[in-house]
């Protein structure tokens, strides 16, 4: 049990990782939902350094999910993006100069456009 | 002695001066200032702006074209400034502000090539601004305004290009077929037509079964072909599943909970990702399906950059 809580932990702390877009974001914001992400990128990330390989890093990406879609849906597509995060996308997607370094371009319109198709805002 | 007769008194000089420094001096002085006075005429002003235009710096081309539109209203070029200050924004990709310049020229012009010039630029901008159904209402309205053939099949060939683009292969062909038959070898249409005409233009995912699989986590990705992603959302969702398990059972139900949550947004995250894995793919082939028709039957259709009509450059793949 500990064993896969571990694990999990370990897949999905480096992708929350971003330095550089971190003090221009972290505005305080009302949202309780954002709560977490927002502590995790002002004192957590800060000591983890800046290693997504993707633009926008994964918790720029899980904000702007849970600011436009809401937390529920916010929170699914925050873990697609985890579970995706630097694997096939990286092939799949375009490189992209961002944070110093190249990075693969997945936009969150990249991933939700065919939601908007159907008719959500 | 002193010559009485030619003795002028002082109140005289006085006169004299004054007359001099206003009469004779100050005229020079302002026939000077006049020469300096900077005159341009609306042909100087319109090739000043279309420097600028040229040089691709279109801010200042805008300003410029502006600027002989507002002081020459009504001389003959008024409607190309126009054209040129949509093009400008065009180019610099401020897409909405063109639209007005243009959309002046087809309200209120009287010059058909310009008229039709600006519809196609129309067209383009709502394509870059996705608003397809738009661009489309522009083209089909140049075809009912025109009365020349090459702007009417041009209209149409752009129309079913845009139509492919939506995936709406039976308008796009529909409006392939109404270009006339004397235009149908320039626009390539026998050969678009033999690519569309296939059983199976470009491979697709159902987005409904990639969801369905996911039931079995990681197994949408694979289906989606993305198998790295397969593996970790298999991974992570069956460790996530055993821990949430293993704390319910040993009795640590807050635990239990905690994990249980994170494991469903996961879950969901998969079958999620997995829908959007096929939609993606989806349209990363209809994409590659666009471009290699284009490679196949490519013809540049572009605007005249002055008054000589509509022009059509061919181009073919060998």
């Amino acid at each position: 049990m500990l064993l896969s809580a571990i694990i999990t932990l370990l897949m999905i702390s480096p992708c929350f990782a971003d330095n550089n877009l971190r003090q221009k974001q972290d505005q305080p914001d009302g949202n309780l939902f954002l709560f977490p992400i927002n502590f995790f990128r002002k004192y957590i990330s800060g000591a983890d350094g800046d290693r997504c390989p993707m633009h926008p890093s994964c918790s720029t990406y899980s904000l702007e999910a849970f600011k436009k879609h809401g937390p529920l849906k916010g929170w699914v597509i925050t873990c697609d993006r985890l579970m995706r995060c630097g694997r096939n996308e990286l092939k799949l997607s375009p490189p992209i100069i961002a944070r110093e370094k190249t990075r693969t371009s997945d936009p969150l319109k990249n991933n939700d456009f065919w939601w908007n198709k159907s008719g959500e805002p | 002695m002193k010559n009485k007769l030619f003795h002028i008194p002082n109140s005289m000089w006085i006169m004299i001066m004054f007359h001099l420094t206003f009469s004779g001096i100050l005229p020079v002085f302002a026939e000077d200032t006049k020469s300096r006075d900077l005159m341009i005429n609306p042909d100087q002003q319109y090739r000043f702006a279309m420097n600028y235009f040229k040089q691709s710096q279109y801010g200042k081309a805008i300003t410029e074209f502006e600027r002989f539109v507002y002081f020459f209203p009504e001389h003959k070029m008024v409607d190309n400034a126009k054209y040129h200050i949509g093009l400008s924004n065009f180019h610099s990709e401020r897409f909405k502000e063109a639209v007005e310049p243009f959309s002046g020229i087809v309200e209120t012009s009287r010059d058909k090539d310009l008229i039709a010039k600006a519809h196609f630029r129309l067209s383009e901008i709502f394509v870059s601004l996705e608003d397809y159904q738009t661009a489309i209402k522009v083209l089909n309205h140049l075809s009912e305004i025109s009365n020349n053939n090459v702007i009417v099949d041009e209209a149409h060939y752009r129309s079913g290009w845009i139509y492919l683009q939506l995936n709406d292969m039976e308008n796009a062909r529909r409006h392939f077929n109404m270009i006339s038959l004397q235009n149908q070898d320039h626009f390539r249409i026998q050969a678009i037509n033999e690519e569309l005409s296939r059983e199976k233009l470009f491979p697709e995912k159902n987005p409904r079964l990639a969801g369905f699989l996911s039931i079995l986590p990681g197994a949408g990705f694979a289906y989606c072909e993305r198998y790295q992603d397969a593996m970790v959302a298999f991974l992570l969702n069956a460790g996530l599943i055993l821990a949430s398990y293993e704390s319910f059972d040993s009795g640590n139900e807050a635990l239990g909970g905690v994990i249980a949550f994170v494991g469903a947004g996961f879950y969901a995250g998969n079958i999620y990702g997995a829908v959007a894995s096929a939609h993606k793919y989806n349209r990363a082939s209809h994409q590659r399906f666009l471009e290699n028709l284009r490679n196949k039957t490519q013809i540049t259709l572009s605007a005249a950059p002055e008054k000589q009509g509509i022009v059509l450059g061919f181009r073919v793949n060998f």
